[in-house]
């Protein structure tokens, strides 16, 4: 995904590497780096999450907004995602560099969360067939260090997981409008239910049939094809897409769906947890990026 | 609603002469050459530099100077409204400006040729944007390790009602003017000024004169927080 120019040596390197079941770092094929969320950062926001994977950055912030739902759907509000990679994340970045990798990651996000078990979105309807609570999901990449797809949509499932959205009340009509009061109360708020929020995880095929999961940027260098699974925690499978000039043996991607898919419900597990114990620490000090 | 009470504070509890409270951080991230981030307030702004590296377009290359640009950008969060279009008109004019300060500030006699790049996303917008952009960007720049002639460092001030107030938050430029001042504190020469909104003549030397005092003693905390972060690293090694 970025710029990396890695010698014919250093390729080798890695692959060799790869096909003795050891990678660079000394992590497995089905090792995660390291990984640090935080939640709350941004105050102007409704939910707002920090995502570190080793070297990525990523800064996923919600807004919620009032507008007039799809008319196919008069009853369901909507889940827009917008990816922004910022110049410092990588100088080819720059002006309009990023934006068809962020097209890309921001449609895959759609069709992650287009299937309705992912999210109740009839939760977020407020006068049926006139307004809907819209969540504009906007992703920031502040830095890139491979693995972009992960990352993202961990961040993703943590900033819904944060938001807050104040309760919205039907106060009167005046002349065919409806008239709208929005709760001040902090503590009066609506969540989202997230318990089948989708996450996506990336393997990437170095050689013949080994995959990697969680590649790093030189190992994005060396691997022609990788896969990109939704997982949900139920382990339900709610899309996948190959990016990269390569192919993919029937078998070779078939396990790699099975084991994302066993991955994807350890990590929903884990990440779980972390936010709830995050949410329950009354004395947390936000970081942020200091 | 008063900016200033009758007892002579504002809405955060400052006083007229107060500033906000300033954090700042040198050293974010591997891949740019430098990076900083800097809090004053609300207002939270980091900024990556790439340089000096190998000119992009041939075609702005110059043989015997160095080709300094910027690029600001503000996530869709940074204001109680979301914002549609990270870079407006608005946010390129405010690039161009920052390239410009610092065209004066970095001394392009020693990368000839090369091109230095700075990148600046704004995280929250509460007054004094183009301050914090500012001096996020000298502590990139020194983070980088670019030759600078001084520190750049930038502060705003306002009036309201024959009481000049220092480092203004957005609410407070509302109706009022947002004067804007940069200069390089141990020569004491201004950079950039500029103003919004219209001042009177008789009212623009205090705004000004107390936009500089805080601009002082904005240098007083970056310059704390780059001595830190050089003594942690052990590149200080003498004793004051």
């Amino acid at each position: 995904m970025t710029n990396i120019n890695l010698s014919d040596a250093e390729k080798r390197y890695i692959v060799d590497g790869v096909k003795l079941g050891i990678r660079v770092d000394g992590r497995e094929s089905l090792d995660y780096r390291q990984l640090e969320i935080e939640t709350g950062l941004v105050d102007t926001a409704n939910g707002s999450a920090r995502i570190r994977l080793d070297r990525t950055d990523v800064l996923v912030t919600v807004k919620m907004e009032m507008e007039p739902p799809v008319p196919e759907e008069p009853r369901n509000g909507l889940l827009r995602f917008f990816v922004n990679c910022s110049a410092n994340a990588a100088p080819e970045f720059e002006g309009r560099g990023g934006e068809d990798l962020a097209t890309s990651l921001s449609s895959m996000l759609e069709r992650v969360y287009s299937s309705p078990r992912t999210l109740d979105t009839s939760k977020l309807c407020v006068v049926p067939g006139k307004y809907v609570k819209v969540l504009y999901v906007d992703i920031e990449i502040l830095e890139c260090g491979g693995n972009l797809f992960d990352t993202s949509s961990l961040g993703v499932k943590a900033a819904l997981f944060a938001t807050k959205m104040p309760k919205i009340y039907i106060t009167g009509e005046d002349g065919g409008e409806l008239e709208f009061s929005v709760s001040d109360n902090p503590t009066d708020v609506d969540r989202l239910d997230v318990s089948n929020a989708p996450i996506l995880i990336t393997h990437l095929r170095i050689t013949e049939n080994l995959t990697v999961v969680d590649p790093t940027p030189e190992e994005e260098c060396c691997g022609p094809v990788c896969v990109v699974v939704g997982v949900t925690p139920n382990g339900f499978i709610t899309a996948t897409q190959q990016f990269g000039g390569g192919t993919f043996t029937p078998q070779t991607l078939a396990t790699a769906i099975k084991s994302a898919k066993d991955l994807g419900q350890k990590i929903h597990y884990h990440l779980r947890s972390k936010l709830i114990q995050e949410e329950n620490n009354v004395d947390r000090q936000i970081k942020g990026f200091l | 609603m008063d900016i200033i009470s009758p007892e002579g504070l504002r809405q955060d509890g400052r006083t007229a002469t107060c500033l906000r409270t300033i954090s700042c951080r040198l050293g974010l991230y591997d891949r740019p050459n430098g990076s900083a981030y800097i809090e004053m307030g609300n207002t939270k702004v980091l900024a990556a530099v790439y340089g000096p590296r190998e000119v992009r377009s041939l075609s702005k290359q110059q043989l015997d100077d160095c080709v300094i640009q910027c690029q600001v950008s503000r996530i869709a969060a940074c204001q109680g409204e979301r914002v549609r279009r990270p870079m407006d008109p608005r946010t390129r004019a405010m690039s161009l400006q920052i390239a410009g300060v610092f065209q004066g500030a970095i001394r392009k006699s020693k990368y000839p040729g090369s091109q230095i790049d700075i990148y600046v996303q704004v995280l929250q917008a509460d007054g004094g944007v183009m301050s914090a952009c500012i001096n996020a960007s000298t502590l990139a720049l020194i983070h980088a390790g670019v030759e600078l002639v001084d520190y750049v460092v930038s502060c705003t001030a306002s009036m309201y009602k024959q009481t000049a107030i220092i480092d203004v938050t957005n609410q407070e430029t509302m109706n009022g003017c947002e004067l804007t001042i940069s200069l390089l504190p141990n020569k004491e020469l201004i950079v950039s000024l500029d103003t919004s909104h219209t001042i009177h003549q008789e009212q623009f030397e205090p705004v000004m004169e107390l936009a500089m005092t805080g601009c002082q003693q904005v240098y007083e905390s970056m310059q704390s927080e780059v001595e830190s972060y050089l003594r942690d690293k052990h590149a200080i090694m003498s004793h004051r």
